[in-house]
């Protein structure tokens, strides 16, 4: 099986999966109902398949809640329905979203709607990329899906090549609701991976909590950083950030040093490049980055920005690099 | 304010594959200005503010870019309390540092109560740490209704009598000639945020727009660009066009495009020393007929789906040039170049390529065509 057949049958896969979970959201709503009323939830007529291109066939609607309107975006109207925020989900690879629209059952109107937003970001991590570009320091953790968090009325977690958020649009408390259905989406997305495998690679020592985040393009403003992963550290001496390049081959990563030299000439200087053989480094100083090292090995680019001290930088970046030395190859090899 | 250029030079090195496309193709339909760019500002509106006409959306640029932004002469910034979960206010407020009172900063509030859009206010000042904006917006006015609404009317005129902002308006990305006509009528918004492009311009939104701007309402325009893709001759993007073909409307203050890196940032800067030549219109009218099925934003979202391994998104480029640039010279050296042509398109009987901005576009025709007219 060619690499291009097998990603096609992953995202076939990850479609009908994504199918799966709006037709099985109505299951959470008849749980939520189930909560309030001690009734056992009616049976749902799962529907399963895709509708259309244009998004996933919701189910129909069920006794005892009822699934209201259902919307679906694409990258062209994904702004009518969160603004200005679009482009973000747009630059984590954005592919679809459905929103669907629990209202409660005529005989218990009391009960706070639901809304459930399934963005399908096309790759998990890119769902994950845009769950932590959603994370507030307010938020609680909430454990739900692959990584979650809990604020108000909303809840939000991250699971396959998904990113979901479950709200109430009422001004009651209605937090306890929200928790108890993400999770329960939750449970519906098959996804057995955990985090991102890439993030084992990174110290965990002086890691600044929640900081660890995937930027498919342009990270720290610099065209030629595409998927890259980041997490910021901090001790006595100061504080700096740490990241990893995925690229397809050493061309890309050689390509991606001659870049990033140019981007430090242009906007601050280049104090050092040096060609070692197998790697190579460009050590420079960027005006509105700070310091900066980037390494390359391989079809990796390592890199730490923020030390001013290159032999400290060098040990941060040798120990990111042999640590997924170990990653890839308790991965067989990826 | 500090002037700075930026060379035509500096400007072609920004993008390398512009540069060698530009090598590859004649440089006599050349518009942009040969000469050093400069800050280039209008007065918004009563507001009696000078903004810069390209100004800085900031939801998408990272803080190291808000602050070259900001060196570099821009002095409008645009978020707004969503953007990121408030994170988006905090980048402005470290971006810009001691330095914000030299900086205009406009937020925008959700719609809700006139107490939640006040406390939210509250909120995004602190996250901006300031004690008031220059201008505050209820965010994504959809209709009269909203331009209308007294809640809304209400938290935003007691934030401008407290002093938290100076001026007050909405933002309107949808029925947009309605809310702009509405918010001149009600006589009480200082400026608009308003969706205004080559795309999205019809007669009545730009009559509405040249009505506000005679009210005295200053009109700011977002979501200006199409696709970024490199001019074969090295003259404006249709990216450049399409943004200085919105500045060229004297209605519209400034235009607050997001911009995700510096190369971005640099290239929309240097919009402001150019001018639109005829033929960067005939460009950008062709550029817009050609890909108004695709509106491909170069995403590279199709790169490798085709099991029978075509280069899609290069061979999606290579239409381009034929379609949008008419350079059909251009174009067949590309395709020539592909080493994954759409060859196989001819006899597939089902496409499965997908285009991540246009679910459902039949991607296939267009590359058989493609291949037809160019192999």
């Amino acid at each position: 099986m060619t690499e291009s057949a097998i990603r096609q049958a992953i995202r076939r896969h990850d479609r009908i999966a994504g199918g799966v979970i709006l037709c099985l959201l109505a299951a959470v709503g008849i749980a939520v109902c189930a909560v309030g009323r001690n009734v056992e939830p009616v049976p749902i007529p799962v529907e399963g398949e895709l509708a259309s291109a244009d998004g996933y066939a919701p189910p129909a609607d069920l006794s005892g809640y009822a699934l209201g309107e259902t919307l679906s975006f694409n990258a062209e109207t994904l702004y009518e329905y969160i603004n200005g925020q679009a482009p973000r989900y747009i630059d984590f690879g954005f592919q679809g979203l459905t929103v669907g629209q629990y209202d409660p059952a005529s005989d218990e109107a009391s009960a706070p709607p639901l809304v459930v937003d399934v963005y399908d970001m096309g790759a998990r991590r890119n769902a994950y990329g845009i769950f932590a570009d959603n994370v507030s320091p307010e938020d609680d953790a909430l454990e739900a899906g692959n990584a979650g968090i809990v604020s108000g009325n909303m809840a939000a977690f991250w699971k396959g090549p998904y990113f979901v958020r479950v709200s109430s649009p009422t001004d009651d408390d209605a937090q306890e609701l929200v928790m108890r259905a993400a999770r329960e989406v939750a449970g519906m997305i098959e996804d057995d991976e955990g985090g991102l495998r890439w993030f084992k690679a990174f110290p965990s020592e002086n890691l600044v909590p929640d900081s660890r985040v995937f930027v498919k393009s342009s990270a720290l403003g610099l065209a030629h950083f595409e998927s890259t992963f980041l997490a910021d550290y901090e001790n006595d001496d100061g504080v700096w950030t740490l990241l990893l390049c995925d690229m397809e081959s050493p061309e890309q990563v050689r390509e991606l040093l001659e870049a990033h030299e140019a981007a430090l000439r242009s906007d601050g200087e280049v104090i050092e490049a040096a060609d070692e053989g197998e790697q190579n480094a460009v050590w420079g100083k960027h005006k509105y980055i700070g310091p900066m090292l980037l390494v390359g090995r391989g079809d990796i680019a390592a890199g730490c920005v923020g030390l001013s001290d290159r032999a400290h930088a060098r040990v941060q970046v040798d120990d990111l690099l042999e640590n997924l030395r170990s990653v890839r190859s308790e991965a067989g090899g990826e | 304010m500090k002037k700075h250029g930026v060379s035509r030079r500096d400007f072609l090195r920004l993008g390398a594959s512009a540069v060698a496309l530009g090598a590859l193709a004649p440089r006599s339909l050349l518009a942009a200005d040969e000469e050093s760019s400069t800050i280039e500002k209008r007065v918004l509106g009563r507001t009696r503010l000078e903004v810069t006409t390209v100004s800085l959306g900031c939801m998408v640029a990272p803080q190291p870019v808000i602050a070259k932004a900001f060196d570099m002469g821009i002095n409008w910034f645009d978020t707004a309390h969503a953007y990121k979960r408030g994170r988006n206010e905090v980048e402005v407020a470290d971006a810009l540092g001691d330095k914000r009172d030299k900086a205009y900063i406009c937020t925008k509030l959700p719609k809700g109560s006139t107490k939640s859009m006040l406390d939210r206010l509250d909120t995004s000042l602190q996250r901006l740490r300031t004690d008031h904006v220059e201008l505050l917006l209820t965010h994504g006015a959809a209709s009269r209704g909203d331009v209308f609404n007294d809640d809304y009317i209400a938290a935003l005129e007691k934030a401008k009598k407290d002093g938290k902002t100076r001026f007050i308006g909405v933002s309107t990305h949808a029925r947009m000639a309605e809310v702009v006509n509405a918010a001149v009528e009600a006589k009480i918004y200082d400026a608009l945020l308003v969706k205004y492009s080559y795309n999205a311009s019809g007669d009545e939104l730009k009559k509405a727009i040249a009505d506000a701007k005679k009210a005295g309402v200053g009109i700011i325009a977002m979501k200006t660009q199409l696709g970024n893709f490199p001019n074969p001759d090295g003259g404006m993007t249709p990216h450049q066009a399409a943004l200085k073909w919105v500045l060229d409307d004297e209605n519209v203050a400034c235009a607050v495009p997001g911009m995700r890196n510096f190369q971005q940032l640099e290239q929309n800067f240097a919009v402001m020393a150019k001018r639109l030549a005829l033929f960067d219109r005939r460009r950008l009218e062709r550029y817009v007929a050609a890909t108004a099925h695709l509106q491909c934003a170069s995403c590279g979202e199709c790169d490798g789906q085709c099991p029978y391994g075509v280069d899609v998104p290069e061979v999606r480029r290579c239409a381009m040039y034929l379609d949008g640039y008419r350079d059909e010279e251009l174009a067949r050296e590309n395709y020539e170049a592909l080493t994954a042509n759409a060859a196989p398109c001819l006899d597939c009987e089902t496409c499965t390529v997908q285009c991540a901005r246009n679910r459902g576009v039949a991607l296939q025709p267009m590359l058989r065509e493609a291949h037809r007219r160019l192999a």
